[in-house]
């Protein structure tokens, strides 16, 4: 099978991508179905842009899994739907001409299958040995908030709203934006952002970064553990036991109030480490920088377990009860700690 | 003995296998015999050069195609997620514990030290040294990916950002002068915590830059490429 | 992450795994042998392939490419043979150095490659034991022979497969022919001759390229 060329390969695949096993309700046209009867009723703006969408459902049951690869397109999933998964796939292809439009969809695949409990759908790109393949595939998907979601994109953005199972999220250049959530395993971006609100959850919330900012908002979990490298990290209104944010030349500021017993550690490189605090629990102190300075609003009795320290570059104490604790630390940027 | 009985015992001459009591009859040959020793002559060049071919690495994409394939065979199997195999495999990236440096770390210098400073230092010398050492070997496997990636996105029909590249560099360089700017500060001031700590976190951050780097090379080669091997493998899926 | 003083006394919490403090292995130093990683990959340790592959890899793929002479096709099998390896390590017994059952894996791999590539282009192969005509010798007097890199690779390409295998095997990677013999399943005095005759048609090669 290695010695396929690859343009055979390409029919093979489109040909099984038909013949992939059809869930017992059903379906919209397929793709070639759509493209044999009325060519020219599909969505066009203008003759040199081609569309083909696919709609299939499954019945995955509350607690189904779906697994979403996609390249150069967006995903959506929402919670909704009358205990079915729908999957609607729209390939939009522009070209420079009609035909060469139409040739640019049919290259690019989408493969769509089902197993018990479980529906995947993956696009693929053809070996690049044309020219640039302007061709974007959009995902919007509805399931049941308990299903299993694992979605990943490398240039469009990944959304996902009101699903309380299992999220895995990832997108390489696109933002992932996460809302009214639950169990969110992991959200990453390597140059977009990670937006993450309304997520309860008893276990560790984790997204990051490299370029991009992570902003999460009223959230209640166990453990935050939020990174960027240029990045900022903001965290506003959530209810931790844990959080550990970090940035290397972003800023971090965490907003809101701290849990008795809590562990917060927060830590930039050259950014600056802001604590705007409200709330009635206070915190042990322990706050560093190399070179930066460090500035509190709030008074810190000098003192507390470990010995007292107070320089410019280093303040232990204790505020207020000393429930929570709290380490802040820069290498070049500042500390700062306000009230709110 | 004619010339057509010696090449074998030439040969065996050369890779010094060939019997002492033979040894001294070839030998004998060759001093009379021009052709013979064309022969011997020829044969050891050849041997030398066989001997400096060089190595071939293979690229690293053929390591991430490999662990994702059998990322996707365990998945087939039942045993673990297939989305979530792959993501810290990298193997150019591997590294020491740290656990030894965190629980260095954790000394509090205004306690009395439990081992006198000289010490501490060293051993924490010695892991930032170790985990240096190891990242040497990833960088290498880091530029190359990350020279892979860059070929891909400036290619036609890539899906890439060449945005995401430059961000890769740009951060990783970031986390460069973060390391450098610890260890100089580390260098100044040997006690000084927050220093140390920036060291390592940048270390590990860097490491982290890495991984991704490497593994974004498996995405882009798995997903952009509809290979044969690849259709196959999503052929036994539909 | 620092806990200067701050904490339950006498506690040591283990770094946490997060993205920012990745789990890192524990170091495969070069001392741990090849079975010693074996075992450790048939308990579940996913890494000790992973330093199985960096050990042999890098010779794997060059005997690959030196075999078939197209670097995607030494890419194709590479992940071939190492797939096939994790799937059968499991049964690996340990009677040979692990570096052998590799290279014999390796090496099915590439005759059958070749052979069927040949088959199907109707083209006549190569087989282990064919006998060619001699090659001439080289005049007396001549000149000294410099061997470039390059020359030899070429020239190794075009030798049958059969001798090709035995002379990287043993010229390049420098196993013994006890080796050799097991890696390919042939005798040990076939391995001999057949490293031999590659010898000769090489020499032939390189010297019919010379320009006098």
């Amino acid at each position: 099978m290695r010695f396929l060329n690859s343009r055979s390969a390409v029919v093979i695949a489109f040909t099984a991508a038909l013949l992939a096993p059809v869930p017992t309700h059903a379906d919209d046209l397929t793709m070639a179905g759509r493209m044999r009867l009325a060519p020219g009723l599909q969505g066009t703006r203008n003759a040199n842009e081609q569309t083909e969408r696919v709609t299939r459902t499954f019945k995955l049951g509350p607690n189904g899994q779906v697994d979403l690869a996609n390249i150069s397109g967006d995903i959506t999933v929402t919670a909704g739907g009358a205990g079915d998964v729908t999957l609607e796939v729209v390939k939009v292809a522009r070209g420079r001409s009609e035909a060469d439009a139409r040739e640019q969809l049919g290259l690019v695949q989408v493969e769509i299958s089902e197993r018990p409990g479980r529906a995947e759908a993956r696009t693929r790109y053809p070996r690049s040995e044309r020219r640039s393949t302007n061709v974007s595939v959009r995902y919007t998907v509805t399931a049941p908030p308990g299903t299993t979601v694992e979605a990943r994109s490398i240039s469009g953005s990944v959304r996902i709203t009101g699903i309380t199972g299992p999220v895995n999220a990832e997108s390489i250049s696109g933002d992932v934006r996460i809302e009214k959530g639950g169990r969110v395993e992991r959200a990453k971006s390597i140059s977009g952002t990670v937006d993450i609100q309304g997520v309860k959850l008893d276990g560790t919330l984790e997204a990051s970064s490299v370029s991009g900012d992570v902003r999460i908002r009223d959230v209640d979990v166990r453990r935050l553990e939020l990174g960027s490298v240029s990045g900022d990290v903001e965290v506003g209104e959530v209810t931790c036991q844990t959080a550990e944010l970090k940035s290397t030349s972003g800023d971090v500021e965490y907003t809101g109030a701290l849990q008795t017993n809590g562990r917060y550690e927060f830590r930039s490189h050259s950014g600056t480490v802001r604590v705007t605090l409200s709330g009635d629990v206070g915190f042990e102190l322990e706050a560093s920088s190399f070179s930066g300075s460090i500035d509190t609003e709030l008074p810190i009795t000098i003192g507390g377990t470990g010995g007292g320290r107070a320089s410019r570059r280093a303040l232990r104490g204790v505020y207020g009860d000393g429930g929570a604790t709290l380490e802040l630390t820069t290498f070049s940027g500042n500390v700062i700690i306000r009230k709110r | 003995m004619s010339c057509d009985q010696y090449p074998e015992a030439i040969v065996e001459l050369a890779d010094g296998t060939l019997p002492d009591a033979e040894r001294r009859s070839v030998e004998a040959h060759l001093e009379r015999c021009a052709a013979c020793r064309a022969l011997a002559a020829d044969l050891g060049r050849i041997r030398q050069a066989a001997r400096t071919l060089e190595p071939l690495p293979p690229p690293p994409a053929v390591w991430l195609r490999l662990e994702r394939t059998i990322a996707a065979d365990a998945a087939d199997r039942g045993t673990t997620p297939w989305f979530r195999q792959t993501r810290w495999l990298a193997l150019a990236a591997s590294l020491v514990v740290v656990a030894g440096a965190t629980a260095l770390m954790m000394r509090d210098p205004a306690a009395p030290p439990e081992a006198p400073p000289a010490a501490g230092n060293a051993a924490v010398g010695e892991i930032v040294q170790r985990i240096e050492g190891e990242l040497k070997m990833a960088e290498q496997h880091y530029q190359t990916a990350l020279a892979d990636l860059e070929r891909i996105a400036a290619s036609d029909g890539s899906v890439l950002d060449p945005a995401v590249t430059t961000a890769l560099r740009q951060n990783v360089a970031l986390v460069d002068r973060a390391i450098v700017d610890s260890r100089a500060a580390l260098d100044s001031d040997p006690q000084n915590v927050p220093a140390r700590e920036s060291l390592f976190d940048a270390l590990r951050r860097k490491v982290v830059l890495l991984q991704d780097t490497i593994a974004l090379v498996g995405e882009m080669s798995r997903g952009n490429q509809a290979g044969a091997a690849d259709i196959v493998e999503g052929l036994k899926k539909s | 992450m620092s806990r200067p003083g701050i904490g339950p006394p006498g506690g040591q919490p283990s770094p946490a795994i997060s993205p920012s403090n990745p789990v890192v292995s524990v170091a495969v130093s070069a001392d741990i042998g090849d079975h010693e990683l074996v075992a450790r990959h048939r308990q579940g340790d996913t890494d000790a392939f992973g330093e199985i592959y960096r050990r042999h890899a890098g010779r794997l793929y060059g005997v690959a490419y030196r075999m078939v002479g197209h670097a995607g096709e030494a890419e194709d099998l590479l992940q071939e043979i190492f797939l096939q390896a994790h799937r059968k390590l499991g049964g690996f017994k340990g009677q040979s150095a692990l570096a052998t059952w590799l290279y014999r894996l390796a090496m099915n791999h590439c005759l059958d490659h070749l052979r069927s590539k040949a088959s199907r282009m109707s083209r006549a192969t190569g087989s282990l034991d064919v006998d060619e005509v001699p090659p001439p010798a080289a005049p007396a007097g001549a000149v000294e022979l410099t061997v470039s890199r390059l020359d030899l690779e070429r020239a190794i390409a075009q030798l049958p497969e059969g001798c090709r295998a035995a002379f990287l095997l043993h010229d390049v990677e420098g196993f013994e022919h006890r080796e050799v013999a097991e890696m390919l399943g042939i005798a040990e005095g076939t391995s001999k001759s057949q490293v031999h005759k590659a010898r000769l048609r090489l020499r032939a090669t390189l010297r019919a390229t010379v320009k006098t």
